[in-house]
């Protein structure tokens, strides 16, 4: 392989210094592009941190010092204990499914305040819907009314950013104040003084509210987690296969066991801590459903994002929107979706709220929430200059979010220094991200 | 008999102007321009800044529409209305700021807004190879990786992954906008080279360039622009250096050397 | 690509678990009882609930623990709150809700976690894992205003301006009742009023109107609370009437007992904290170790919550004059002399001899 010309590339006069600066000749390669056996692979792998292409690998840093930390502070240990895992993950949920959400607009370049009441309004729909002395809807025909709602607000928005050129900051934050406004109107239907609650033994506001309160059976959990760990192996192992009988370049087959293998523990671990007695009176055990749920919404995000058109059209127009117009891909249509979808992914994230409070009521954060997805999805490596931004990063950042807020509540310290410590860790995270992109003297840039 | 040779499809220029007009509403960018584009030449396009290089260009690929005269795709008129029916003629653009997205890799950029698919999904693999066997094709080996993102290539390489993705779609006629003036020596050396394997492939080639140096290394034909006219267009030959700055300064020459044809 | 690197931190997380041990497998040497207070904002919750509810479990067990927490107003953050303390192994939960649907999601986990609940200040609705109530009894609070009212006025059908509380606030609606059952008949109800958001600025606007419309012929007011009473005075003082009439109010705020100190407002409601909390650090006791709960406590009382009767231990308020400040917001230590004797009440206090 021929070396990459590095010394006499001269910068254009007039042009921005990322299109031809000459460090960028010398950043390395993502190992699992080029690397042909599992030394390579690790040798690219270090080779490129050290060159500053950190990846994820500071959101995992901080979350095994979150770990570890807490586990040491907390008392008897409690951090590390089956119901608290379970706990944490509930509690990250919420932030979670609204950073994959924001994740769409972030990768634009772009910026939604609204989710958070556009969520809320969702959710508060969703329940409204169920009240059996009232509408009583199904569940899942009230769920979906909810979610029809965010696509419909989100299409408005996105609509005014595309068509009327309007700056998305403005258009959301008008967004967040009329949906804070909606949300309350809607909280005040029915005879419920503007609380309706998920509370009483009716089938579908129980089947709302065990979203998270609901666990899987311990045996269903092992053999779901099994079919979810063989098809992704298998999807994993083929894939790899193909490309490597057809000639291009693959990961060696033994980073494709190592993959499967790892996944394979992994859902091993959750499950088990899952399925072990969380009570300590009785027995309380199984899978959560929202753990689930945020899983099929972080797989559905992340093949929609990578592995489609669409996908590729949103990075693309978040990496160099003139390249994207003069492919022939109509921009607006593009932005438009990822507004309702970003909508819609937070009513998901907002049912989640309300399954977790048993109810709605008009103390939602909605504004607080919008600034913790951002957080969120900027703390597990997605850049708010757009271009670079994963599903997956929402969940990370969420994770850290979440177990910071955990922890400290273990260790029964004030709310407010939760939020001075989550400030103090949104700011490392974005220190840390520009700092190793400076070192690298290259701007966002991410292998997809 | 002279006309009937002309309609010949063998010596009829792939792509040929005529008469063509554009104003923008009381400015006058293009007067009766005349300009032929043949198949296996390159052709150079010259002229000062404001000249109506890139208006010419515009219209070609679809981006501006003409408002007078006709443009002929093989000896029959077309109307080129936007970008997408100049790449359904085979014309492709490779424009000065590369239009690539930093963030996405070679494959993904020269795939970008056409994109093979099974199903819903993206057949990485089969653009993978696509992708790789026109780099191979046109010899740009200097590339790591065809997986690595564009951000980290250099100038010239980037220059080279614009240039293949113009041609991967069977193009016809590649369209070059300035495609050295960001570059090093060696870096243009190896653009020029590519731009001959091109006309060597039988493809049209019109390139835009200030640099009288790159037009004389590589152009088989020159056209000169002044004040929204083609003043000039023949054989490189038929050029010297002197004779092309005369007609790119004063819309004339006088020189000896200069045996081209005015139009 | 990624997941690897996840999987290998649950497997070190799933490692240090299992060094670490879960909290069963410890010795707890006295019992835990979580108090999950809902805000910050009104200084009672930290000044005077949180101090007087551990003084009196510490006194009942000397080795068990107060796991405290405050939620700052957010319903989601109290959650998280009350997951930590179950999660830490508390026995029982003081549960003061934010709102009713946090109320509702604690209660209910608490009670998949087998911890039981006791609603403390406001009843956690809808949920039938909830154990007891402790709060005031609001109903008496009508009463004990009307009352109040009548022994301060004198001669027969005494003219009486009514200030009522927020029109949409069911709680006032349902005060303004009782106040009319006490007075009807042994009053005039000269002129009343609903009064918006029960703001001092628009108490103070009908009061105006009112005074005007009576031509200062007003012998009492009842004002639902302290903020509205203030809005009253001010009226009365503006119109410069010789004496002023008795005025009711609410609360106990300490402007409320400043100006009764002064003589400028007749009476207050004082719900007594120290009785809500020890009654609360007691069943909390109860519970905990299993103690059988004398049915005089609750003095059969219950409260409907939507789903079960619920137990209650319901404090009465009592009515804090210029005789009784002594008595009572200062012997609870509700407020210090030295709150209300600032160098403007000086005098005044003097005069009541609280100084």
């Amino acid at each position: 392989m021929a070396e990459p010309e590095r010394a006499d590339v001269p910068t254009a006069p007039g042009h921005a210094a990322d299109l031809t600066a000459a460090p960028e000749a010398a950043k390395e390669v993502p190992p699992e592009v080029v690397a042909q056996s599992l030394g390579e692979y690790v040798r690219g792998w270090s080779a490129r941190i050290r060159a500053g292409e950190s990846g994820v690998l500071p959101v995992i840093a901080a979350m095994v010092a979150i770990l570890v930390v807490f586990t040491i502070w907390s008392p008897n240990h409690v951090f590390l204990s089956a119901v608290n895992l379970v706990n944490l993950f509930q509690q990250s949920a919420v932030v979670m499914v609204l950073a994959m959400g924001e994740a769409f607009a972030l990768v634009l370049g772009e910026i939604d305040l609204s989710v958070g009441f556009v969520g809320a309004c969702g959710a508060a729909i969703t329940v409204q819907l169920v009240q059996p002395v009232t509408t009583r809807w199904p569940w899942w025909a009230a769920i979906i009314a909810g979610l029809l709602f965010c696509a419909a607000f989100g299409a408005i928005q996105g609509t005014l950013i595309t068509r009327l050129r309007l700056p998305s900051f403005i258009v959301t934050l008008g967004g967040y104040l009329i949906a804070q406004g909606l949300f309350l109107i809607i909280l005040n239907f029915g005879p419920f003084s503007g609380f309706p609650l998920l509370a009483g033994s009716d089938s579908n506001l129980q089947a709302i509210y065990d979203i998270m309160a609901g666990n899987i059976d311990p045996i269903v959990s092992w053999v779901l987690a099994a079919v979810g760990v063989l098809a992704l192996g298998g999807f994993m192992w083929w894939s790899d296969h193909r490309r490597r009988t057809s000639g291009l370049v693959a990961p060696p087959v033994s980073l494709t066991y190592i993959k499967i293998g790892l996944i394979a523990v992994v859902a091993a671990v959750v499950v088990a801590i899952c399925d072990a007695n969380r009570a300590s009176i009785g027995v309380l055990s199984g899978v959560p459903y929202v753990i689930p749920i945020v899983l099929v919404v972080l797989v559905s995000w992340t093949v929609l994002l990578e592995r489609t058109r669409y996908g590729r059209y949103v990075y693309a127009i978040g990496g160099n929107p003139e390249a994207a117009r003069r492919a022939g891909i109509n921009l607006p249509i593009i932005r438009t979706v990822a507004f309702v979808l970003c909508s819609v992914t937070a009513g998901i994230a907002m049912l989640l709220y309300a399954s977790l409070l048993g109810g709605m009521s008009n103390n939602v954060q909605g504004g607080q929430y919008v600034l913790y997805a951002v957080a969120a999805a900027v703390i597990g490596g997605t850049s708010l200059m757009g271009g670079r931004g994963k599903a997956l990063h929402g969940v990370l950042g969420g994770l850290v979010i979440g177990g910071i807020s955990n922890g400290m509540n273990l260790q029964g310290l004030r709310f407010e220094a939760q939020y001075i410590v989550t400030g103090i860790v949104l700011l490392a995270a974005v220190t840390i991200d520009a700092l190793s992109r400076r070192g690298s003297g290259s701007g966002s840039v991410t292998r997809i | 008999m002279a006309a009937v040779a002309v309609t010949d499809a063998s010596h009829e220029p792939l792509l040929r102007l005529r008469d063509v007009d554009k104003h923008f509403g009381p400015v006058q960018a293009l007067y009766h321009v005349n300009l032929d584009l043949p198949s296996g030449k390159v052709t150079a396009l010259c002229g000062d800044n404001g000249a109506g290089k890139t208006v010419t260009t515009k219209i070609v690929s679809g981006i501006y529409q003409a408002d007078a005269g006709e443009i002929l795709w093989q000896g029959h008129p077309v109307h080129i209305r936007n970008a997408r029916d100049a790449s359904r003629l085979g014309i492709e653009t490779v424009y000065q700021d590369l239009a690539l997205a930093d963030n996405l890799d070679i494959v993904q950029n020269m795939f970008l807004g056409r994109e093979r698919a099974r199903g819903v999904l993206l057949d990485e693999d089969s653009m993978e190879r696509a992708a790789a066997e026109t780099l191979a094709s046109l010899r740009v080996t200097t590339v790591k990786s065809i997986r690595q993102p564009v951000a980290s290539l250099s100038g010239g390489q980037r220059q080279s992954v614009a240039v293949a993705k113009a041609v991967m779609w069977n193009s016809k006629l590649v369209i070059m906008d300035e495609p050295t003036a960001a570059l090093g020596v060696v870096q243009t050396r190896q653009v020029l080279d590519l731009i001959k394997r091109l006309r060597d492939r039988g493809l049209a080639v019109m390139v835009i360039s200030h640099n009288l140096n790159d037009v004389f290394e590589v152009a088989d034909r020159i056209a000169v622009m002044y004040l929204g006219r083609l003043v000039v267009q023949d054989d490189a030959s038929n050029f010297d250096r002197q004779s092309v700055v005369d007609y790119m300064t004063t819309g004339g020459s006088s020189r000896s050397g200069g045996r081209a044809r005015e139009s | 690509m990624k997941l690897g690197r996840i999987a290998a931190l649950f497997i070190l997380a799933v490692s240090v678990a299992a060094c670490g041990g879960g909290p069963t497998s410890q010795v707890v040497p006295g019992k835990k009882v979580a108090l999950l207070l809902p805000e910050s904002a009104p200084a009672r919750y930290e000044s005077q609930d949180l101090p007087l509810f551990r003084t009196k479990l510490q006194a009942l067990c000397a080795d068990c623990t107060v796991l405290y927490q405050n939620a700052g107003g957010d319903a989601a953050t109290q959650r998280s709150q009350a997951d930590a303390v179950i999660a830490a192994g508390a026995n029982v939960l003081v549960l003061d809700p934010v709102d009713p649907s946090a109320g509702f999601a604690i209660a209910s986990t608490a009670a998949s976690h087998h911890v039981p609940v006791v609603a403390y200040d406001r009843l956690v609705m809808n949920v039938s894992s909830v154990r007891y109530y402790v709060g005031f009894d609001d109903a008496a609070i009508g009463t004990l205003q009307g009352t109040a009212l009548l022994a301060a006025l004198k001669g027969s059908h005494p003219a009486v301006v009514m200030l009522n509380g927020d029109p949409a606030d069911r709680d006032a609606t349902a005060l303004k009742k009782a106040v009319h059952t006490v007075i009807d008949g042994k009053v005039v109800v000269a002129r009343e009023f609903d009064t918006p958001a029960s703001s001092s600025d628009a108490a103070q606007a009908e009061m105006t109107q009112a005074l005007t419309g009576l031509s200062g012929k007003v012998d009492g007011v009842y004002a639902a609370n302290d903020e509205m009473a203030s809005g009253a005075l001010a009226a009365i003082k503006a119109a410069k009437l010789t004496t002023t009439p008795p005025i009711t109010g609410g609360d106990s705020e300490l402007g409320a007992v400043q100006r009764i100190v002064a003589g400028d407002q007749y009476m207050t409601v004082y719900r007594p904290v120290r009785q809500e909390a020890e009654a609360a650090a007691q069943l909390a006791y109860d519970l905990a170790y299993g103690v059988g709960v004398a049915p005089a406590v609750t003095g059969g009382n219950t409260m409907d919550n939507g789903a079960v009767q619920v137990p209650a231990v319901l404090v009465q308020p009592v009515a804090v004059t210029r005789r009784t400040v002594l008595s009572t917001v200062i012997a609870d230590g509700f407020w210090t002399r030295a709150q209300i004797c600032t160098a403007d009440y000086a005098a005044a206090c003097r005069a009541a001899g609280l100084s």
